[in-house]
């Protein structure tokens, strides 16, 4: 197994079971490739904090313009 | 019949909820005459809001009955109550935006989707319980929403933006002494440069590459579901989830924790 073969099979886990062949493949290269180890980690990361950030409130993003609200608020009074 | 100012409907609540049908009848003494049959008439044919500030089901056996249960219902605190809609905006405005704007990324788009929102929250109204809050409910009709938009223009999207095979840079820009990467998702995603950085990144996927992304990593929604919407075969969902992830990853390594 090569490296684009491993992070793409990084990834793919997260979505599906990987066939046993693949996951015995996968850990084995991980055990000897460092770089593969720490893409592993980033990803995790990525996927941790996209998590987070589709929860977040995000209380200092942009808020909805106040032209807009005053035209949301017009069409609820319309009904 | 007229209902005085010391009623528990003042003449000029009824004109204020029901202008169409009351202004110019109060009087100096600040009672408003009107029929029982208008009373009832305006209740039944007044707009969504009018019949949510009314209550759900008002009893309308009596036109001074059916104001006075109606506008208690309004002000009172009972949390199975209708949601005041003339508050919404106020209150949900920025929330709703914010969740939006993050998952279509186009701020015009996404204060489109809000206001569908807040008008189709309107219409069913009625078919709110109390058993979440506003705030949960609202959301939950706008992620149907984004769904529903990524559904209907999900053809002009992917005819562009199927999988490229661009494997060669995934491992670029990885690190192997660095652990920057160590620092909580929690307190990444409330730093403001950061959010600006991350969601730069998120635009420059390709959009049905960030539409996919984002189902999966913020919502959460199966690979099943997301094939439905999105109208690709698992085998592609996933190459375009993994070139997602790899193209983000590295955007943000290079952007974010290789340049602070």
């Amino acid at each position: 197994m090569h490296c684009l073969e491993s992070a793409r099979l990084l990834s793919e886990r997260r979505d599906h079971p990987l066939p046993l062949a693949k996951r015995i493949g996968l850990r084995l290269h991980l055990l000897l490739c460092a770089l593969c180890r720490t893409y592993q980690k980033q990803l995790t990361a990525v996927c941790s904090i996209s998590h987070h950030a589709g929860a977040s409130p995000c209380s200092h993003c942009a808020p909805l313009p106040a032209s807009r609200k005053q035209a949301i608020q017009d069409a609820i009074d319309r009904g | 019949m007229a209902f005085g100012v010391d009623g528990v409907i003042p003449g000029e609540a009824l004109v204020q909820n029901f202008p169409d049908d009351f202004a110019g009848r109060v009087t100096d003494q600040g009672a408003v005459n009107v029929e029982a049959d208008q009373v009832i008439g305006a209740l039944q044919h007044s707009s969504p809001y009018h019949r949510l500030r009314a209550g759900r089901s008002p009893p309308l056996k009596s036109a001074r009955g059916a104001l006075e249960w109606g506008f208690l219902m309004a002000a009172t605190t009972d949390p199975n109550r209708a949601p005041d809609a003339s508050r919404w905006v106020e209150e949900h405005g920025d929330a709703l935006y914010r969740y939006a704007l993050l998952r279509v990324t186009n701020p015009d788009l996404a204060g489109d989707l809000v206001q569908d929102t807040f008008l189709s929250a309107l219409k069913g109204v009625e078919g709110f319980r109390g058993g979440s809050t506003v705030r949960t409910w609202l959301i939950g009709i706008l992620k149907h929403k984004i769904i529903d938009y990524y559904r209907r223009s999900r053809v002009e999207v992917l005819a562009s933006d199927m999988p490229a095979s661009t494997e060669g840079d995934d491992l670029d820009h990885v690190d192997r002494a660095s652990d920057r990467w160590s620092e909580a998702p929690s307190q990444l995603v409330e730093n403001q440069e950061f959010w600006t950085t991350f969601t730069r990144c998120l635009s420059g996927l390709p959009e049905a590459h960030r539409r996919a992304f984002s189902m999966r990593e913020f919502d959460g929604l199966s690979g099943e579901e997301i094939c439905k919407v999105l109208g690709v075969t698992p085998s592609n969902l996933w190459v375009m989830l993994h070139r997602a992830r790899a193209k983000l990853r590295k955007c943000l390594e290079i952007n974010w924790f290789e340049a602070s």
